[in-house]
């Protein structure tokens, strides 16, 4: 025999189930751990428009830079020469750029006002990469490596020293404008 | 108990909270906590999306506690931001998009749709399984109605449609619940005495 349910044999069953216990999916200190990343993400995302400004504040600087000193490659500038990474440009003259970023940050002061732990160990993360792969570099020279290779390492070194270059810039700013 | 609407703050755990006391938001965090993402899991079924939207309705909490006035309980004030969320959620492109994209397969009965909640009485997971077999939209509509006390007029404003969506949205879902839930009355009828 079928019997039919009504909607308030329906309602009540649903009620009765809303009244099953639950949980919630994770305790207080996980939730104040999402809370504090989903926090640090917005606050990167009102930066952002801030980070890209200097950014091309600095790329402009760079072009004008060589007008502005005569072309002395190691004059301490205000920005750092350009580090959007290797263009597509020939080896010699990304070479001669990852040279004009390195002379720029010899001339950095090299204590700031203000330090923040995590710049600090990215600045010295980066350099320690830099100087394993300037030793792999020298092996591999000694060793006769193909020029391939050789160029391979010499492009990825660039990109660390133009990493090296934008952090410390970030840092510079951070420390002039706490 | 697991209805937002039956849920009791004091009064003085909400100012503390307010004054950004983390023991009290702890509190008021446990207390509420559950009944939130429960309402959220129902409303949006699947668990890592009610998650995210769960994450979304606490912090919301905690930020807008300032503006909270008391005039209703707190558990009728944050449900609201939940529902508010859910059907956002439900009325987004994504969501349509991912719908279409489940259809070739019964998405609704995916494991991470069952169950809600811990089914300790024995026609609850009849129930949890019916409901699961619901749209979401469909899902939505009933629970907000039949078990939060909504209006259709309410119902409607909340997806921007038409009184006549929500009622026969309901319709539907009520037909589809009478069917998934048939075959347990018919073994209690047939159940000699």
């Amino acid at each position: 025999m079928h019997t039919d349910i009504d909607e308030s044999n329906i309602a009540r069953r649903l009620r009765a189930a809303a009244d099953e216990p639950s949980e919630a999916p994770y305790g207080w200190a996980e939730f104040q751990r999402r809370r504090n990343r989903s926090m640090l993400t917005r606050v990167i995302e009102r930066n952002r428009p801030a980070a890209i400004a200097a950014a091309v504040v600095a790329a402009v600087l760079v072009t004008m830079t060589p007008f502005l000193h005569g072309g002395h490659e190691h004059e301490p500038a205000i920005a750092p020469p350009d580090t959007a990474g290797p263009a597509k440009s020939s080896d010699l003259q990304e070479q001669a750029r990852t040279r004009a970023i390195e002379g720029w940050l010899a001339a950095l002061p090299q204590d700031h006002d203000l330090v923040r732990v995590g710049a600090r160990a990215a600045v010295s993360r980066l350099q320690d990469q830099i100087a394993a792969l300037d030793d792999l570099m020298s092996a591999e020279r000694v060793a006769g490596a193909q020029p391939s290779r050789l160029d391979a390492l010499e492009r990825q070194r660039s990109q660390l020293v133009s990493s090296l270059a934008q952090v410390q810039y970030a840092e510079m700013l951070a420390s002039a404008n706490p | 108990m697991s209805r937002l609407s039956e849920i009791a703050i004091s009064e003085e755990l909400i100012a503390r909270a307010r004054g950004g006391e983390a023991a009290a938001q702890a509190a008021i965090y446990r207390g509420i906590g559950p009944a939130v993402f429960a309402l959220t899991r129902r409303l949006v079924g699947n668990r890592a999306v009610a998650e995210d939207l769960f994450q979304d309705t606490m912090m919301t909490l905690f930020q807008r506690l300032g503006d909270f006035r008391g005039e209703a309980p707190l558990g009728i004030w944050l449900r609201q931001i939940a529902v508010t969320r859910c059907l956002m959620y439900l009325r987004s492109p994504w969501h349509r998009a991912r719908l279409q994209w489940e259809s070739g397969e019964d998405a609704s009965l995916h494991p991470s749709m069952l169950p809600v909640t811990q089914a300790t009485w024995p026609d609850a997971l009849d129930v949890e399984r019916a409901l699961a077999r619901l749209t979401p939209v469909a899902r939505a509509v009933v629970w907000l109605f039949e078990v939060e006390g909504y209006s259709h007029e309410e119902i409607a404003r909340l997806f921007g449609r038409s009184v006549s969506f929500s009622k026969s949205q309901l319709a539907r879902a009520l037909a589809r619940l009478r069917q998934g839930l048939a075959p347990q009355e018919d073994q209690e009828a047939c159940t000699p005495i």
